[in-house]
């Protein structure tokens, strides 16, 4: 996209505030300036030329050919500029998502997967799925819930998570999912929150300066929790249990660290750790030739923490992950039921209902770092009993009065609602 | 009992529980919401009566007059359920279960008709049909504001948080608060509900419907509430409490402190209040913003302040002051020294010559009032002062006396968490205290800086420091009252208010 002034779309805003001064960068041989949302050395490209558009699509058909399952469409809401808008979401955007989705369809069949890579407000990010006549993405990120998780935990209790929920719309389509994720390959972003939160969270979880980027924060889940051990495994029952398709970022499934002394993004993106090896089992190059060094501190390096290890231990992460994951396949419940947030009468407890057909699930999670108790009223359960979900453990039934639960530190439980003879 | 001199008991003998009489009458004076436990009792006689539903179970609406001899007459209500036994309502307990009459039939089971959601749902079919029910001296009007579907699968759940009124709630629809005691007279909650929700003012639940007993040709008075639901939703009492344990669990493992890290403890808190305290002095001014509005009119509308109004508010609190003092109790003594400093607080308000508008307010505001919900912060109870006169409750005043409630609040909050947590022996408590009161000062400030940054450039309040002269008259006044209460009520709880006031006139 060239243009011989700077004057143009200037009601977009800079997204890479500590590198970028302006989307709009000189080139010397063009003689011209061209447009990048992002880095000046990514210029995006225009979609307005039929070309272009073709040419996408036949790249997609390339590695659909290969046979990949599907794409994340990176920064999705800016493929196209207008003047006099924010260039964000335009309509021309969407048009051409639902052509690339209706390519995928009519010539790939079903199985194959797209994306969006929105960092938007759900009420915006929405309009991603497109409707059942002109679907665009089968999943969209949820970005505002994660950083409201972290808040959440940091403050023990659970409004900055269940406003966030109240505010997300619908699925407006059959085959639409949320994508929910704790962390990802880019910052913690803090986008989508207000300026006092934003303050809030850089305090509470960038203390270094050097952890911040852009808006957001540039570490890993396990750093960003001490290395709490209760508090990635109550992060992950929410993510596991929370209306959406959980994405998990490679590394965090160990708990690995993360290298806050690394420039721009790649603190959190070092070699996978999979084994006490050399450069952590990632590679047999030199240690000198590798892009990114492994970790290699006493904490979070390849040789404490790697995949290997993790393996050969029962209570590790992994393998505690490994179980709850299968749980959750298990049970269509979590990735097709309705969620209803419970009226807990502890703040510190974040309780909710996934309902699939005729099984529900309870789901209750302790944000404090000390003991609650908490009072639900399961009323509507009145004779069901309470079967937590990974030791079949039978709880008191449930009667017309409050269902009294205590909860450990950082605890959280999943039960199956069932029916007793 | 001879029943034929008791004409409670023959009033009752048509429904067959003229046995039940005694039963009624002591269960009403042990009701937790029974008011007149400080005075003497002279005569409890049923007062009016009719029949909301006629079998399975039989709901009677009826009123009981308390003559005592020391104090003027009160009107309580008392919804009865009737069912034949055996029936599993029989195991409700005590506090619900009156009494049990051998009739004719067999044995009947008398019971709190709240309590039992097949009897209480017809007090929501009463609203949702505008039913009008003749009672044998006077009517029960039922009426409704949206529409009221009595059908839904969720029943009506009596609440264990009984005080001058009962609450049922369905599951997450509505909620009913039924008044215990029958004032004469307009209701100031249904009044405020109405004037808040012709505002649009979206932080208070919604006013679904409202059921009012009128004796006579006589004003109707209010019985009972119907309420959206909030569902979701966390008293601000309780989510203050949880920010204190996580601040005193902190302050505790940092050890002594200086001044300058209690501060920072405060500042850095994980489970820091100050954006919930700053939300909520936003959400208070609009409250007092909606209330200030010149379309009000008769004892709605506000009023401009002026000397003479400040000089009689100067001049009620320095009686209020004074009366606490003529108290023999020690721990007044060093209030009874400092009286002339805390005169001069009072006195302030004398020397201004614009205090701003005075209000209808919420008038008994603090953390229990205000629930945190997904949509934010809600406010309830727009009873007033419990304690108060009708008329007293809808005098005009400064809205800064609501801030002072609030702010005062703080205050206890902080002490609460820290009595729940150890005994003043305990070592750690001069440091924790500290802690909590750094805590209590980093959210009065927080709250009060986003609730002038709202009413800026309105007339509500004086331009200025003005305002904070009305807000410390206030906070003092308020105090002075606590002291008092504390006294009467939790002699244990009188050093918070007294410590305020120590620290307000070194």
């Amino acid at each position: 996209m060239w243009s011989d002034t700077k004057n143009r779309y200037t009601d977009a805003r800079i997204i890479f505030v500590d590198t970028e001064t302006s989307n709009w960068t000189w080139d010397d041989g063009a003689g011209a300036y061209y447009w990048h949302r992002f880095f000046s050395h990514q210029p995006d490209l225009n979609y307005d030329n039929p070309k272009v558009r073709e040419e996408m699509v036949d790249i997609c058909r390339f590695w659909l050919d290969v046979g990949i399952d599907g794409f994340r469409l990176d920064a999705v809401p800016y493929l196209y500029a207008r003047d006099g808008t924010n260039c964000e979401n335009l309509p021309e955007t969407h048009a051409f998502i639902a052509e690339l989705r209706a390519t995928l369809d009519r010539e790939y069949g079903g199985g194959r997967v797209l994306l969006a890579e929105a960092n938007q407000w759900p009420e915006d990010v929405v309009d991603y799925f497109g409707t059942e006549e002109s679907p665009e993405c089968h999943v969209c990120f949820h970005f505002p819930l994660m950083p409201r998780i972290f808040m959440g935990l940091r403050r023990e209790q659970r409004y900055p998570i269940t406003e966030i929920l109240e505010r997300t719309p619908a699925l407006p389509t059959v085959s639409a999912q949320w994508g929910i994720f704790l962390r990802n390959h880019d910052e913690l972003t803090l986008e989508m929150v207000t300026d006092e939160e934003r303050d809030y969270m850089w305090q509470e979880y960038a203390r270094d300066p050097r952890m911040k980027l852009n808006l957001g924060i540039r570490r890993r889940l396990a750093p960003l929790v001490n290395n709490g051990r209760r508090q990635m495994e109550l992060f992950y029952g929410m993510l596991l249990s929370l209306p959406g398709s959980p994405i998990l970022y490679y590394g965090d499934e160990i708990g690995m660290g993360d290298n806050i002394y690394l420039g721009d993004r790649d603190g959190v993106r070092t070699p996978m750790q999979w084994s006490a090896d050399r450069n952590g089992g990632f590679s047999h190059a030199d240690f000198a030739q590798l892009y990114l060094p492994p970790l290699m501190d006493p904490v979070y390096g390849y040789q404490s923490v790697n995949v290997e290890a993790q393996r050969r231990s029962e209570t590790s992460m992994l393998q505690w992950l490994r179980r709850f994951v299968a749980v959750r396949r298990r049970w269509p419940v979590f990735g097709l039921g309705s969620f209803e947030s419970l009226n807990a009468t502890n703040p510190s407890v974040f309780a909710y209902l996934r309902v699939h057909e005729d099984h529900a699930v309870l789901c209750v999670n302790n944000l404090s770092r000390f003991a609650q108790p908490v009072e639900l009223d399961l009323r509507r359960f009145a004779g069901m009993t309470p079967v937590e979900m990974l030791g079949k453990v039978h709880f008191p039934k449930i009667r017309e009065l409050p269902y009294l639960l205590t909860l450990a530190p950082h605890g959280f439980y999943w039960f199956s609602l069932e029916s007793m003879p | 009992m001879a029943l034929n001199t008791d004409p409670s008991a023959m009033r009752l003998e048509q429904f067959g529980i003229a046995g039940a009489t005694g039963d009624i009458r002591s269960w009403l004076l042990r009701a937790r919401w029974f008011g007149g436990r400080q005075h003497r009792v002279a005569l409890v006689e049923l007062d009016d009566l009719a029949v909301l539903r006629p079998a399975d179970p039989t709901v009677l609406f009826t009123l009981w007059r308390v003559d005592y001899a020391d104090a003027p007459t009160e009107t309580y209500s008392l919804p009865l359920g009737i069912r034949p036994t055996p029936h599993p309502i029989a195991d409700l307990g005590a506090d619900h279960l009156i009494g049990t009459v051998a009739a004719a039939a067999g044995t009947l089971l008398v019971y709190d008709a709240l309590a039992d959601p097949e009897a209480a749902i017809e007090l929501w079919r009463m609203l949702a049909e505008e039913r009008e029910v003749e009672t044998g001296s006077g009517r029960l009007i039922g009426r409704h504001l949206v529409g009221i579907d009595p059908g839904i699968a969720d029943r009506p759940r009596l609440l264990d948080v009984e005080q001058s009124n009962s609450a049922v709630v369905r599951g997450h629809v509505d909620f009913l608060k039924w008044s215990r005691r029958i004032e004469p007279g307009p209701s100031v909650e249904l009044e405020m509900a109405q004037t808040l929700g012709e505002r649009h003012f979206a932080h208070v639940p919604a006013l679904h419907g409202h059921l009012s007993y009128r004796r006579g040709a006589g004003a109707p008075a209010l019985q009972a509430l119907l309420h959206a639901y909030l569902h979701n939703g966390t008293q601000g009492w309780t989510l203050a409490l949880t920010s204190l344990r996580d601040l005193y669990a902190s302050a505790e493992e940092d050890g002594a402190g200086s001044a300058l890290e209690r501060w920072e403890l405060v500042d850095d808190q994980g489970g820091s209040f100050q954006g919930e305290a700053a939300r909520l002095g936003t959400v208070t001014a609009e409250l007092h913003l909606a209330l200030a509005d010149p379309a009000l009119s008769g004892v709605l509308a506000p009023e401009a302040v002026g000397p003479a109004q400040l000089a009689a508010w100067a001049d009620a609190m320095t009686g209020q002051l004074d009366r606490l003092l003529t108290s023999g109790d020690p721990a007044i003594a060093p209030l009874r020294e400092r009286r002339e400093t805390l005169v001069t607080k009072f006195d302030a308000l004398r020397r201004l010559g614009n205090g701003g508008l005075a209000i209808r307010v919420h008038g008994d505001y603090h953390l229990g009032q205000v629930i945190r919900t997904d949509e934010g912060w809600k406010i309830i109870d727009f009873e007033g002062e419990p304690a108060g006169e009708v008329e007293a409750r809808r005098r005009r005043s400064s809205p800064l006396r609501d801030v002072a409630g609030m702010l005062r609040s703080f205050d206890y909050a902080a002490a609460a968490a820290l009595t729940e947590r150890m005994r003043p022996h305990d070592p750690l408590w001069h440091h924790l205290s500290a802690a909590g009161e750094a805590w209590a000062l980093a959210n009065r400030d927080a709250l009060w800086a986003a609730y002038l940054e709202r009413v800026d450039g309105t007339a509500l309040l004086p331009m200025g420091g003005d305002a904070l002269v009305i807000r410390r008259a206030f906070e003092v006044n308020k105090a002075v009252y606590e002291v008092g209460y504390e006294l009467g009520h939790r002699p244990g709880w009188v050093g918070i208010p007294l410590r305020f006031l120590l620290a307000a006139t070194p």
